[in-house]
This record gives structure tokens, sequence and C-alpha cells, in this order.
């Protein structure tokens, strides 16, 4: 029995292909584990099906093969359990701030009476500075505030899993970083177990205990589990001087300008075997020529 | 009030030389003392009068013979020896009857409580041929039959034939065509429909556009289009008739379009016709407007020709008899009203504004007084141009079924007169003619001509094959 | 001195209406003949009184002050004032828009939750929608055998399509990620229709409903001028019966102001209801 919070194992995704009998595989052979409290980032180029996964880990999309499990439990439906916030905050338009908030609160807690719902909601707007807007319609927010407020409404239900996906994507870079810092500060303060995709490495850096890489897709697989071994908490202004965050950073640009093409052809023509990945790397603790473009343990 | 006529006839002390209208003292005066046991019920009242009649004849309407009479034998003598001569007792309940069969008649208000129905819905089509079913309302021929009746406007005579199928009207005025098609189901659901009076005999005129004054001969109207306003209607037919005597095939050489009246001289100003066999007063509409001109009238198609009717559902007839008869009668009545002269321009005053015709009062009056400029520069004087006879004659409805036969309308062989004899009321009109006191013709049928060509009901398939265009 | 431009177009409209009332009155007469000592033959053609005739703007504005002082005369069933008629006339609308509401909203919900239903009926809906109102009149009289409640189908029918499709449509293209937050919230169906799809598709259902209502209230009129008796549309062909210009000129504006109030009042509703992203 696996003591990860959770497990997956394998798993796959593929899609018919339209007008033909045959499917096209977005990835496979896909297993990482996930810690209780442990912060992790998925990184790959586009198409390799990082979104996919998290709908997966969701529930709002099933694997074609392999199997996921949180606490136990297969996941196979959304559930409260898991709380997402989505690439474009998905905060509903036609309610005000404090609505989306209370109206995801009393779906988790059915038995809460209002002012305690509505308390709460305060509580976590709060928590992410939006107290003075509660009254405002989305489309009177900047985006900023708008994944504000997607990230208040995901604490306020207490998941046990925080999938996030992309969230400060669309976000310019003033903007994102303080709103990067804002999520350090609240991770660390309630360990959140949280598994979130980025494309931005600084931002994985700076939030993740661990990267998981993807090859390419399709056919991707998660190639290498990078360990990033710099002591939190963590601020953005502070970590670029840390010894570690430079190599840590140089490796996982290598890995995607270099790697991660290589490894999608090694698999394929055989060299490199699915039973070898992923792989588990400190950057740290590596030698890595450049030229040679070959992992040196 | 002067009661002194309905005093005790038996009484030496009474004086009956007083009529309602008396202007004497005593007539007048708060103490006349002799008056005395007055009758109080109406049936009592028709007694005391009975009584009073009798007794005032034996002495010639000389009171004071009376008195004295009385005050010599007595009054109980006297009323014993004329019981025993006169069966009094029996001549009252006679009075008695015959007043209330009166009553039911619709002679008075008070016979209104055994009326089956007495608010009524009556479509009518905004022509002058609805004089009768219209001007009834306004001038109070319903109310004193004790009827309280909604004449309601109907855009054309599709919307009132459903509307009556519908039952949302109890009565219609429609065109005598139209209960024979419908009873037969021929272009509508079958129901069987009667027309217990015809309104209006000729009223109809050929208008044409003032662009064909110089086409008077219709031999030159081919290619014309023509408006009719339903295609089960004397207009429709009459026009077929017309065109076909001068060698044109209605169905081939000229158009005809149904038009709903109120549209046609919108339509003739338009250019979409070259003219039209319309109800008034849209043709002599079209001459006041400077449009079009009058290039014939009906009558000189067939002289007394039916044109619209009104008509119920038998249904209605047989649940409401009373209502029925009560409504018959108004419409006899204002129909009489409508045909005498004298009284046309009244009529025309009363159905002009907005709730009827919705039409001048002059142009109105031009089509029922019959003195009306043609457009073409002359003022005629026709005071028949437009007539008001209620009788539904049988061989009118057999010449309308041969018509629908020749054009096609009915395809299957039928029994003319079964089936005029089950929708025109003619008999029924013609007691109703006469009990309410008017002439009424003794037979159903006769023969008509039309265009100097007579048609003899008892030969209507003969009738149908005489003429070389049909359909 | 400058103008703000909301002055400025507020001048330039009354002086568009006083450049309209200028020319009204200059290209129209008022249809009396001036003639005098008219012989028999004139009189009678009408040449003393006044024809049909288009009537300018103060000729109509005269009239539209007398009827509107008296918006509710009534002399008789078939000669009621504007306001009766116009009342009867949104009323058939109101009870014909509503009952369609009430169809139209639920099923356009169920099509648009179900692609398979959606493809299925499209067909259909295209054949039935396209299908000039008063075509449908004589099937309705026929069938339904009255003539208020025929007018009343008439706006249903006619009312229908476009909430139908709208709602559908609607309901059909609510975000993904709109339903996702509903799914992730564990929402079962019921609650996801009323808490995330209803309040997604209204402003595109509201869209339909305007949609309709102005459709409805160009039908009304058609249907009354068919089948009479009472409303706005009744009250056209009446005067149109006697080529009374000024009065049609009147209704058509009166029908233009309860259109536009119409549309305003569904626009006003749907403004509660609309949201931007």
């Amino acid at each position: 029995m696996d003591t990860n919070f959770l497990n997956v194992k394998n798993i796959s995704k593929s899609y018919p292909i339209k007008d033909s009998n045959s499917f096209v595989t977005i990835y496979e052979n896909v297993s990482f584990s996930i810690d209780k409290g442990e912060f992790i980032c998925l990184i790959g180029h586009s198409g390799c099906g990082k979104s996919t996964i998290l709908n997966n880990l969701a529930g709002l999309n099933l694997v074609s093969g392999g199997s996921i499990s949180m606490q136990g439990q297969n996941v196979n439906k959304p559930s409260l359990d898991r709380g997402v916030i989505f690439q474009n905050h998905s905060i509903l338009p036609w309610l005000s701030v404090l609505k989306n908030v209370t109206m995801a609160i009393a779906c988790k807690f059915k038995t809460m009476s209002k002012a305690d719902i509505e308390s709460r909601a305060i509580h976590f707007l709060k928590m992410v500075n939006l107290d003075d807007h509660i009254h405002k319609k989305p489309s009177e927010l900047s985006g900023g505030m708008k994944q504000r407020v997607g990230i208040a409404r995901a604490f306020a239900i207490e998941p046990s899993l925080l999938l996030m996906d992309e969230p400060f994507g669309a976000l310019d870079a003033l903007t994102r970083g303080k709103l990067q810092d804002k999520l350090v500060e609240i991770c660390d303060k309630t360990k959140q177990t949280t598994f979130m995709i980025t494309h931005d490495i600084d931002e994985a850096i700076l939030l993740s205990d661990k990267i998981l890489l993807m090859s390419d897709g399709p056919e991707a697989r998660v190639a290498e589990t990078v360990i990033v071994d710099i002591p939190k908490p963590r601020n953005r202004a502070s970590i670029v001087n840390h010894p570690a965050y430079y190599v840590i950073r140089n490796y996982l640009v290598d890995f995607l300008v270099n790697q991660s093409s290589l490894i999608s052809q090694k698999l394929k023509t055989g060299s490199l075997s699915d039973k070898d990945l992923p792989l588990t790397v400190d950057p740290l603790q590596l030698k890595y020529n450049l030229e040679n473009n070959i992992i040196n343990p | 009030m002067p009661v002194n006529s309905l005093d005790d006839p038996f009484n030496e002390n009474s004086d009956l030389s007083h009529g309602a209208g008396c202007s004497c003292k005593s007539c007048h005066s708060k103490d006349v003392g002799m008056v005395e046991n007055l009758p109080s019920s109406d049936e009592d009242i028709v007694n005391r009068f009975v009584e009073t009649s009798i007794v005032k004849s034996i002495f010639n309407g000389n009171d004071m013979q009376r008195r004295n009479f009385i005050k010599t034998v007595g009054a109980g003598t006297f009323r014993a020896a004329l019981l025993s001569i006169i069966p009094l007792g029996a001549l009252q309940a006679c009075v008695n009857d015959t007043k209330k069969k009166v009553e039911n008649g619709g002679a008075t208000n008070a016979a209104a409580s055994k009326l089956e129905k007495t608010t009524l819905n009556i479509g009518f089509v905004p022509i002058t041929c609805a004089t009768p079913i219209i001007m009834s309302k306004p001038l109070g021929f319903y109310e004193k039959y004790g009827l309280d009746v909604n004449v309601i406007k109907t855009a054309g005579w599709a919307v009132a034939r459903d509307k009556s199928l519908n039952k949302e009207y109890d009565a219609s005025h429609m065109l005598t065509p139209m209960p024979l098609a419908m009873t037969m189901g021929a272009g509508s659901t079958s129901a069987n429909y009667i027309m217990p009076a015809v309104e209006n005999i000729n009223g109809q005129a050929i208008c044409l556009h003032n662009k064909h004054k110089n086409k008077r001969d219709p031999k030159m109207w081919k290619g014309f289009k023509f408006g009719v306003p339903f295609e089960y209607s004397m207009h429709n037919f009459l026009l077929r008739y017309y065109v076909a005597e001068f060698g044109l095939d209605p169905d081939k050489d000229i158009q005809i379009r149904v038009v709903p009246p109120p549209e046609m001289v919108a339509n003739l100003k338009a250019g979409n016709l070259d003219g039209y066999l319309s109800p008034d007063p849209f043709n002599q509409r079209a001459v006041y407007e400077g449009v079009g001109f009058l290039h014939m009238l009906t009558k000189e198609i067939w002289e007394g020709h039916p044109c619209c009717a009104f008509a119920c559902s038998e249904a209605f007839a047989k649940k409401h008899p009373n209502t029925y008869a009560a409504l018959f009668s108004a419409i006899i009545d204002a129909t009489n009203y409508s045909s005498k002269h004298e009284n046309r321009s009244t009529i025309s005053e009363a159905i002009a504004p907005k709730n009827y015709l919705n039409q001048p009062a002059s142009v109105i009056k031009q089509v029922l007084t019959g003195k009306y400029a043609d457009g073409l520069g002359n003022v005629l004087n026709e005071p028949n141009r437009i007539g008001f006879d209620p009788f539904p004659w049988h061989s009118m409805g057999v010449w309308i079924l041969t018509q629908m036969k020749r054009w096609g309308y009915v395809k299957k062989d039928i029994d003319y007169k079964k089936i005029a004899e089950q929708v025109y009321l003619a008999a029924e009109c013609g007691a109703k003619m006469k009990a309410l006191g008017y002439d009424a013709p003794s037979t159903t049928y006769k023969k008509h001509i039309i265009m100097g060509k007579e048609f003899d009901p008892n030969h209507p398939e003969d009738y149908v094959n005489s003429f070389a265009i049909k359909a | 001195m400058t103008m703000t431009d909301t002055r400025k177009s507020i001048l330039l409209s009354i002086g568009l209406l006083f450049l309209f009332v200028f020319i009204g009155e200059l290209v129209t007469g008022d249809g009396s003949r001036h003639k005098k000592n008219l012989t028999e033959y004139e009189t009678l053609m009408g040449l003393g009184e006044k024809q049909a005739h288009v009537p300018g703007p103060i000729e109509v504005a005269k009239l539209a002050v007398k009827e509107l002082r008296h918006p509710f005369y009534d002399n008789g069933p078939n000669d009621k004032g504007i306001g009766t008629q116009l009342f009867f006339s949104i009323l058939r609308v109101m009870a014909g828009y509503l009952l369609s509401v009430i169809i139209a909203v639920p099923l356009g919900f169920l099509i648009g939750m179900s692609p398979v239903f959606y493809k299925a009926l499209q067909p259909y809906i295209q054949i039935l929608k396209p299908i000039s109102p008063l075509a449908w009149m004589p099937l309705a009289l026929f069938v339904i055998k009255d003539s208020i409640l025929s007018s009343v189908f008439v706006i249903f029918i006619c009312s229908i399509w476009p909430m139908l499709i709208n709602t559908a449509f609607g309901v059909m293209s609510v975000k993904s990620d709109f339903l996702n937050v509903g799914k992730t919230l564990e929402m079962n169906n019921v609650k996801m229709a009323f808490t995330i799809i209803l309040p997604a598709a209204l402003p595109t259902i509201f869209t339909g409903l305007r949609i309709s209502m102005g459709i409805s209230w160009l039908v009304i009129v058609a249907a009354e001028m068919l089948v009479g008796g009472t409303g706005i549309g009744y009250y056209v062909w009446n005067e149109w019966n006697n080529l009374d210009l000024a009065s049609v000129v009147f209704s058509i504006l009166m029908i233009g102001i309860v259109g536009m109030a119409l549309d305003a009042m569904i626009a006003y509703i749907s403004k509660y209801f609309d949201y931007q992203e």
C-alpha cells in the first residue's frame, strides 16, 4: 500500500483521431507522487498534456490508462477535497466577489450558517487583500484581482490538494510577482499540498519542493523530478542570491531547451526505457556537460 | 294616474267614461272617492277590462244609462244575468292567453325573462347590406324584443364564418351562398347552417377604375383583375355570370381575386385591381374618392337578386328557440323598416359612425337613397338601388347552387331543392312576416330572370347545362 | 461657448423634427377640395367634403391630442379609445408571450443540455421558424375555435422560436470553465443548472426574449387586422376602412411607441441578469 498522499501510476491519455480508427497518445507511463504538504510544479512544453494531467488529478477528465489515488481513494470524479485554480481564473462574472467565494464555501460546508459563510469568505478575501472590493462584480476587477478571488475561493474550501493551472500565466510580470509572494506567504502558513502547472521557471523554483519535467509530446512522459533544495520560507527578492538558484535554473533551462526533445527521441529509438523514468535529479549534486548534452551522475 | 275607466263596471257609482288620457277634473284630483275595488294584478286588469268592455258595449257606451240600470236591478242580478248569456270567464282567459302569446312573440319587454339567452354577439362585415343587422342596434329593434345584442364588426367573411363556427358569434351577417356552402362543407367544415332571412336585395355594383372609362363593353375586359368579397358570394357568381354572357370565361379571360370589401378602394387606387363587384359603400366610396366609376348596378343583371343574409347555426336556433324567435322578429322588423325609403336618411346617419360602418354619411346616403353620382358626371336616381326584403326564396337558393355547380365549387351531384329548403327557411320566414303583420309570398319558388334569361328552379341541372361557358 | 455632444445631438434632433414637420406640411394637404357653389353632382362626389389624403404632421398631432385626451372612451364594441385598444393588444401579446416563455425557456434549456437533442430538433425548428405567423391563423381559428385564443396562439407560435433557439444556444455555449467550477464544487445537475448554467446563459436567453417581444408586437397588429374585434390592429384596420390615414398614421406612431416601450422593458429587466466578463 502506498504511503504517499497522492499516487499517480502509469497514467496515459489518448484521443481517437477524427475520421480514422487510430488514436493519438498525449502522454503515457506517467508516474509520480506527492507527499502531504508538498508543493509540486509541473513544467513542460505546450502540447505535452500538462493541463490534461491537472484535469485528471481534479477528476474533471479521466485517464485512459493507469490510476490516480489520493489518500487511498481512487480519483475518478471532481471532489471538494481538490480545489482548482483555473488558468483563466473562472470567476463567475454574474456574482460579486463575495458571492463567488460564499457560493463555494456553501458547497463545501453544507451546514454552516449564512453569517459564518460570509465571515469565512471575508477572511479569505482579506488574506488576498480584496476585502475592500467584496461587493464588486468581477468585470470591475483587474486580472490580478480576479485571480486573487480564485485563490481565495480555492483556499476557502480548505481542499486537501490544491491544483493550479498556470494561475498567473495571463498576468503582467509585476502583478505576477506580487501574487507569487502572496502565494508563498499563504502556502507557508497553511502547509497546503499543491500541484501547480507553470511555464515560468522562476516561479517554479520559488514555490516548489519538487519540479516535474515533462518530455515533449505526443507520447510525453514525466521525465525527471528535480529537487529544489532551497530552504523555506523563501521570498522573491532573496532567493536569487541562494547558491542553488542558478544551478537549478540553468538545469531547468537546459532541460527545456535541449533535453525534453532529446528524451522523446531516445524513447522512440528505444535508447531510453520507461522503467528508468522519471529520474530523480538534484542539480546541486550534478555535473553536467552542456556540450555533450549528457547527464553525468 | 287616471284609472276610472278600469273601475268596477257593476258598480252604479263608478264612472267608466274616462279614458287613459282624460283631462277632466275628477281624474286629476286626489279625492276621487268613487274609485274603489281597483284590479291589482296584470291578469285582473285584463279581466276587468273584458268585463268593462262588454258592459260598456251593452249600453252602447252610455255610462249614465248603465248606472241607472244597475241602480234599478242591482249589481248582483245584472252580473248573473250577463254570465248566463256570455261565457265571461272563458272570454277573460282567452284574452289573457292571447296577451301572453303576443308577449312571447316578443312584442314587449315583459317577455324578456322567457328568453334562453338575452346577450348575443352578432357579427357583421361593415357594408350597407348589413343595414338591418347593424341599425337594429342604434335604432333599438333588438332592445324592443328584450335582446342585448353586441354587433361586432368583422374583417371579412372567412372570419365571420370561422367565428360563427366557433360559436363566438351567435348569429352573423353572411352572404346568401355561405350557409349553403357551409352546410355542404364547401370551403369549410360542414356544419348545419340555417338562413332564416335575406338581408338585402340588389345593392351591389360593378365599379371600374377611372382609366377604364372608355372600356364600357365587357368584351374589352380581357386580362382585367377583378375583386370580389368572397368566393361564396353573389358578387362572385354575378360577376362570373355577367362576363360569361359577354363571352369571357371568368376563370381564363379575367382574374378574380378575393379582396375584403374594406380593402377594395385602396387596391383599386393602387392599381392592383381594374375593378370589382363589391358591396357598397365601397363602390360609391371609390367614386367619392375620385378613383373609380360605377359601370353598372347589379340590379341591372338580376333585378331583385339576393345578396347578404342573416344566418346562424341550426344548433343555436334549436337550443334557444325563444331567443331565436325574438331575434328573427327583430331582424324582420328591421328589414321592413329599412325597406321604407322614408327611413333611409335616418338609417344612413345611424350606421355611419366608427362603431358601425365608419364611412362618410354622405356616401352611405347615396347608396341607401339611390340618388347618387356615378363618377361619370351624372347624378342618377334609382330608389331601388338597394332593397331590403327578408324572404329567402328557395328558388334563389337553387340558383346559387346552380352557379356553384356551374363554376365547379361543387363537383358532386346535389339535390338542389333539398339543400335550399334545408338552409333557407322560407316558410318560417313567411309565417313570421305574416305574424308581424307584413305581407309575405305564399310560395317559396318562383322563376327569376337574369340578364333576360329565365331560370326555372324546377330544372336546375338543365339550367347549368344550358350555359356555354362553365368550369 | 462650447456645447457638449449630448446637447448638440438634442438640438440636432429637435432641428430634424422641425424640418420633418415643415417638409411634411409642405408635401401633404388636408384633403379638402376647396370648391364652392357645388352642383348636385359635385356635392355627391364629395367635393364639399374632405377627401382621403396623406395627413401632414400637424393634422396627426391634433388627432393624437384628441385621441389621447380620451384614451379609454367606449362608443360600443366596435369603437373604443386607443388606450383600450392598446390595452387589449398588450394583454394578448403578454398572454402569448408568457406562455412561450414558460415553454420555450425550460425546453430550450433541455435542448441546450443535450447536443444530440439539439441536432435532432434543428431541422424542425428551422422549418417552423420562418413560417409567417399569420399563416398559422386559419389553422388556429379552425382548431382552437376562438379568435382571441387564436391570436394568443399566433403570438405564442411566433415568439417561441427565437426564445427556444437562444436559450438552447446560450445553454450550449456556457463556458466549460464555469461548468468545471461547478463540477469541482461537487454540484449536482439541478444545482448546476440553476447556479451556473442559467445565470451564465441568461444574457443570451434575454436576447431571444427581446427578439421575441419585437416579433410578438409586430404579429399582434397583423393578427388583429385579420380577426378584428379589439386591439390596435383592429383600430388600424377600422380606420383604413374609412381611408382615414391620419388615424392610421397616429396608430402607427402608437404602435411604434408601445413597441419601443415593450422592448425597453425587456432590456431593462435583462440588465439585472447581464454580466460582463
